[in-house]
């Protein structure tokens, strides 16, 4: 049984979906048919939210948001030119090894954040979640990535307010 | 002068998406390959975005092209991750 709160969640996220849509199709009314159809699909496969805690509220920290924006775009491209530099390589410059670590972030919203940043970050790529801790696989065993790492899920959790 | 920059910046994705190719071909397992891919088409995407957003005056097309980043962006990291997951979980054999 839907609650309120979960019905109200739902119909923000269709208007933030259809608003996506339409800006996508350039307003067109044609497509509006297949903008329905995943929009349910979206709303019936969405991860069910426990609206009854804190941690669930979306209040996002503007210059949070401007910190993490700007880390993420210089990262990314040193991710960027750091896999360049070791796949062309006379011979592709690659000690790999897994590690652990252990996730400070509670919120949902910020812990997905955190995990689908960090594989676009450089020498790192979140591989497997136990709770709290994340499997991380990383390119170089010599590169500093836990400081990368700590430093990105700062930033996250200053969007969301949660103070690491 | 602008025209040239933008013609520029899309080189500059183009090369990155030919190293994340070369990287799925030359690193030696999923994980590796992952990383390459990942990262390279990302930022070489940015880098025709860029070039894009450069070359097309209409705001609204603009704004379309940001999304279509940011969504292939989230599609990357939410895809490299879910892969990353199985492949480990298969080396482990947990599945």
């Amino acid at each position: 049984m839907m609650t309120m709160k979960s019905l109200r969640s739902s119909a923000k996220l269709s208007l933030a979906l259809l608003a996506f849509w339409l800006i996508l199709t350039a307003g067109d009314p044609a497509s509006l048919i297949i903008a329905a159809l995943f929009i349910v699909l979206a709303i019936l496969l969405k991860p069910p939210v426990d609206h009854s805690t804190r941690k669930t509220r979306l209040n996002l920290n503007f210059s949070g948001v401007l910190q993490f924006a700007w880390f993420f775009m210089l990262e990314s491209l040193r991710g960027g030119i750091d896999v360049s530099r070791r796949v062309l390589s006379v011979r592709p410059r690659v000690d790999a090894v897994f590690y652990d670590y252990s996730m400070r972030l509670q919120r949902p919203y910020a812990q997905q954040l955190f995990i689908s940043s960090i594989s676009l970050l450089p020498g790192t790529l979140c591989a497997d979640l136990d709770n709290q801790q994340l499997h991380i696989h990383t390119l170089d065993r010599h590169m500093d990535t836990p400081e990368g790492i700590r430093q990105l899920e700062s930033l996250v959790g200053k969007i969301f307010g949660e103070a690491l | 002068m602008i025209d040239i920059m933008a013609i520029l910046l899309i080189f500059f994705g183009l090369f990155f998406f030919l190293s994340g190719s070369i990287g799925l071909l030359r690193l030696p397992d999923v994980f590796s390959r992952l990383h390459a891919l990942a990262k390279a088409d990302n930022i070489g995407l940015a880098f025709v975005t860029l070039g894009v957003i450069m070359l097309e005056p209409n705001i609204l097309n603009d704004i379309k092209v940001v999304i279509i980043w940011l969504l292939v962006m989230a599609a990357s990291a939410i895809s490299s991750h879910l892969i990353a997951r199985r492949a480990l979980r298969e080396h482990r054999g947990d599945d």
